[in-house]
């Protein structure tokens, strides 16, 4: 039994990036220790009592050195465990941040303006603050996560009310500033959520300087579905830009969002060509955002099968399926029989297993050679 | 703690309020060129405000009439207004206060909130306070200041006597 030298289990630095490896090599651990109980009882692989022992012995020890050192799930009790904690802190965060909307609401009208600003400054900063600390007493990611969204929905309010007491104009630059809050904080705790939350502002914040290029006025971005292709696409290719060594899992949600972004505003561009900038007739717009939305689903399919993105290939099976259906409630539902439009989607739906089961062997027999 | 982290985010924070407020400070440092009196028939309560006692601020709206009307609300983003109230091509961009007030006829109407015990009118700009009794022109008259309706926002009407006033600031470049 040999030492793996992936993670280095005597330094604390207890990163994000430590603990997504020590928590892969956990999941490692077990995996071999399933597949080694399996050969043992078909007789393909015998270890000696001994051999047996020390290798019980160092699991045992890694696994308590990385759940005491990284607080990572070594059993799978304890993922059950963790998701549910995922859950109870994002629904806390929420509740925690309504409360703070809402006691703010009720006591605005009884402080001076003096302390309503310094209330509405001091919140974010403090749940800053919060993050923190929390982060230094717990290695689980649960109560920075939450105190991240209290300060990010508390930044959100600050410059809401602001506007509203100073009666600033409305402005999209309220979106990069939101967005940049929560981007840092989500690489400075690595934070998906938050992380998320900064990619729509992002989203918005781009969508309506698209739309402000074009002359619309900003608030009206979401009427022109086009306004979202460039920011969509952008965030696509952040990744490829921005190397996330210390967090790899970032770069799949700037694809699925991106991504994401890009099919939505295609499949609504493919029913409501009324909404393009195209000086086209709108029936010609639909037209031609169909073919686009076909050949984008393709190609998402392609891509993360291509680079290994399941988060991709799935993104870009379902708007497939949804493109398609759509069009056959366009084109059947009216004039064929209810059993008969139905019995095509079936049958659709088995010729489409049937394609997506052929690529499937190819990709195994590529892995196989 | 790690203090470097710390004040990278809280100095966003810290930041964008200054510069907010800072932009605020500017918009209010020059004095009104002219006055209008408006009363509760153009300065209602907002629709819906103080249905509960969840929300002790105040909302107001402001119903505006202009002759811009007629060419539709996007008009009024490529000009200035003037201080007669009509429409002046410009060039250049707008003012802040004249911002605002070619946002009025594209929503038709504005949520002005304000505190209760301390009113705080969000357009300051454009609209500046005072208490009841005070001298003419120097301001908002609140007579619905008093202890008997702080803290219970169904209770706070505005007096049919109460006179409101509002500042307007011409725009720096219109001549």
């Amino acid at each position: 039994v040999g030492t793996d030298q992936t993670i280095d289990t005597g330094t604390a630095s207890g990163s994000a990036a430590d603990r997504n490896t020590a928590q892969l090599r956990v999941d490692r651990i077990h995996a071999f220790q399933a597949e080694l109980d399996q050969l043992q009882r078909d007789g393909l692989l015998a270890l000696s009592p001994e051999q047996q022992e020390r290798l019980t012995t160092h699991h045992t020890q890694l696994l308590r050195e990385f759940g005491h050192q990284f607080d990572v799930d070594t059993t799978a009790g304890q993922k059950q465990m963790s998701l549910g904690m995922r859950v109870v802190s994002f629904l806390g965060a929420l509740a925690l941040a309504a409360s703070v909307f809402l006691f703010f609401y009720r006591i605005w009208g009884l402080i001076s303006t003096p302390i309503q600003l310094l209330i509405l400054i001091c919140g974010p900063v403090l749940a800053v603050l919060a993050m923190e600390w929390t982060r230094k007493r717990e290695h689980s990611p649960y109560f920075t996560s939450l105190a991240g969204l209290v300060a990010f929905a508390a930044f959100v309010l600050d410059l809401a009310l602001l506007g509203g007491i100073f009666n600033i104009t409305p402005s999209p630059n309220a979106f990069l500033v939101w967005g940049a809050f929560a981007i840092l904080l989500a690489y400075t705790h690595d934070l998906r959520l938050l992380l998320v939350a900064g990619i729509l502002c992002l989203l918005a914040y781009l969508s309506a300087s698209i739309g402000t290029w074009r002359g619309v006025y900003w608030l009206s971005f979401g009427e022109r579905p086009e306004n979202f292709l460039p920011a969509g696409f952008l965030l696509f290719f952040v990744p490829a830009v921005i190397h996330h060594k210390d967090h790899p899992d970032f770069s799949g949600y700037y694809r699925l969002f991106g991504m994401l972004t890009v099919l939505l505003a295609v499949l609504i561009l493919s029913h409501w060509g009324r909404g393009s900038y195209l000086h086209l007739a709108a029936k010609d717009v639909e037209t031609l955002y169909q073919l686009l939305g076909f050949a984008l689903a393709g190609l998402t399919i392609w891509i993360g099968a291509r680079w290994g993105w399941p988060a991709l290939t799935n993104l870009g099976s379902t708007f497939f399926v949804i493109d398609l259906y759509t069009k056959f409630y366009d084109w059947w539902w009216d004039w064929m029989p209810k059993y008969l439009f139905f019995l095509t989607l079936g049958l659709v739906a088995i010729l489409l297993l049937m394609v997506f089961k052929r690529l499937r062997s190819q990709l195994i027999q590529e892995c196989l050679a | 703690m790690n203090w470097r982290r710390c004040l990278v985010s809280a100095g966003l924070v810290i930041l964008t309020n200054a510069f907010v407020l800072i932009g605020v400070a500017y918009n209010r440092a020059s004095e009104p060129e002219a006055e209008i009196t408006l009363t509760e028939r153009e300065l209602p309560l907002a629709y819906g405000a103080f249905q509960t006692d969840e929300n002790t601020e105040l909302a107001l709206r402001l119903h505006w009439q202009h002759p811009a009307h007629r060419f539709g609300p996007w008009v009024m983003f490529s000009h200035g207004l003037n201080s007669t109230g009509s429409i002046k091509p410009s060039s250049k961009p707008l003012g802040m206060t004249a911002r605002f007030l070619c946002l009025i006829p594209l929503l038709n109407s504005i949520m002005t909130r304000c505190c209760l015990a301390k009113p705080l009118w969000s357009w300051h700009t454009v609209v500046k306070r005072g208490h009841a009794g005070s001298k003419r022109g120097t301001g908002i008259k609140y007579s619905w200041l008093n202890k008997s309706t702080r803290g219970n926002g169904r209770n706070r009407t505005w007096s049919n006597s109460t006179m409101r006033t509002i500042s307007c600031r011409k725009p720096d470049h219109v001549s």
